[in-house]
């Protein structure tokens, strides 16, 4: 008796790690979709797998864009991004930039690992009769890893790094009216 | 006067002007006619027998390659009344194998150019290859729709507007055939 409870208490822990085992190595994908209401009413769905794009990101050597890194042009007004994150990541949650005007509502914050930023502009000229909405959310690690490059330069190819290990996550929501782009990962390989 | 006879005939032998005895029409009895006869029917019989066996091994090796390597398939509907249908199956080995003939010198500049987009266009393929199946790229409006896929070792391209109607498939493998030559080529500058 006592053996067959070992036995099945051996299964079962057996049957946990390959569940586990299995959806560490689901593959996961980017999805990027957008909805146009307006002229041929598009409709675009990119859905790429992020091993994928962390493979052929290092071979693309275009011009700001080399060996998987964006080189950031113009002047950052001095602004250390990299201290800039170290300052958040050690702060609690909270709200660090708040923008209110008239017909502008803006708001970056913390939330647990997440970075929120949150734009609701009514002034919006495409907006027609709706206020144009965006939503970006960013897994902290992510931001860490993009900063982990050189000075002045953002490694995507470590960014899409982190992102595979984040699992399914929203990244960005805009909503303008007219049209919608929505950008996520998970592990489905279509966009639903 | 036999032994004379004899000796002209040998003669007639060793010139050439008379056939040998053996040489001679026999007069052979009817059976043994039938037995030859049915010989060089079964010799003609087995001579056909291996050609076809050869044929059709070649045939079927020709297949297992195309199986094997995959076949790239193009369809073409124009979409006017008179419009023509072109539907076309390429062998994907022939790709490789037509790059390896076109002399060098036709193509090293253009292999030249597109050099740096090589290692990308490898990589792309060998990832791929691993990469689950899935639609990679979907456009649709109203007056068209792109599909970009991979299913199972092929890429899918699919696009239809108001003029055409293209559908190409073929092996991923290609992609990284192709480019290995293309940066073989472009580098023997």
């Amino acid at each position: 008796m006592k053996m067959n409870r070992v036995m099945l208490a051996g299964l079962a822990v057996a049957l946990f790690g390959a569940a586990v085992l299995q959806a560490a190595g689901a593959d996961q994908w980017i999805h990027i979709k957008v909805d146009s209401k307006v002229g041929d009413e598009e409709r675009v769905r990119v859905n790429v797998p992020l091993s994928f794009a962390e493979k052929i990101l290092p071979t693309i050597q275009a011009d700001c864009l080399r060996n998987g890194k964006v080189r950031i042009e113009g002047d950052m007004n001095g602004v250390d991004l990299r201290a800039l994150m170290d300052a958040i990541r050690t702060t609690g949650d909270g709200e660090f930039v708040t923008v209110e005007s008239k017909h502008e509502h803006v708001r970056v914050a913390k939330q647990g690992a997440y970075m929120l930023i949150k734009v609701r502009d009514e002034d919006s000229p495409t907006k027609g009769d709706k206020a144009e909405t965006v939503d970006v959310k960013v897994p902290l690690s992510v931001v860490d890893a993009l900063l982990s490059g050189g000075k002045n330069e953002l490694d995507l190819a470590a960014g899409v790094r982190a992102l595979r290990a984040q699992g399914d996550t929203e990244l960005v929501t805009v909503n303008d009216g007219e049209e919608t782009v929505h950008i996520w990962v998970d592990s489905q390989n279509t966009s639903q | 006067m036999a032994t004379n006879a004899e000796s002209i005939r040998n003669v007639a032998i060793f010139a050439g002007a008379a056939p040998r005895r053996e040489a001679l029409p026999a007069m052979a009895p009817p059976g043994a006619a039938r037995a030859r006869a049915r010989s060089q029917a079964q010799q003609i019989a087995l001579f056909w027998k291996t050609t076809l066996l050869v044929v059709a091994s070649l045939a079927a090796l020709g297949g297992l390659v195309v199986a094997g390597t995959g076949v790239i398939w193009v369809s073409v509907q124009e979409k006017q009344p008179d419009g023509t249908h072109l539907r076309l199956g390429v062998p994907a080995i022939l790709v490789p194998v037509g790059l390896r003939l076109v002399p060098r010198h036709v193509w090293q500049e253009q292999a030249a150019q597109a050099q740096p987009w090589m290692p990308l266009v490898r990589v792309a393929a060998d990832e791929l290859r691993k990469s689950p199946d899935g639609t990679f790229v979907e456009v649709r409006s109203r007056s068209e729709y792109v599909n970009i896929a991979k299913r199972g070792g092929q890429m899918v391209v699919d696009v239809d507007d108001d003029g055409d109607a293209v559908h190409v498939a073929f092996p991923i493998y290609l992609l990284g055939s192709v480019a290995h030559q293309i940066e073989a080529a472009g580098s023997k500058n």
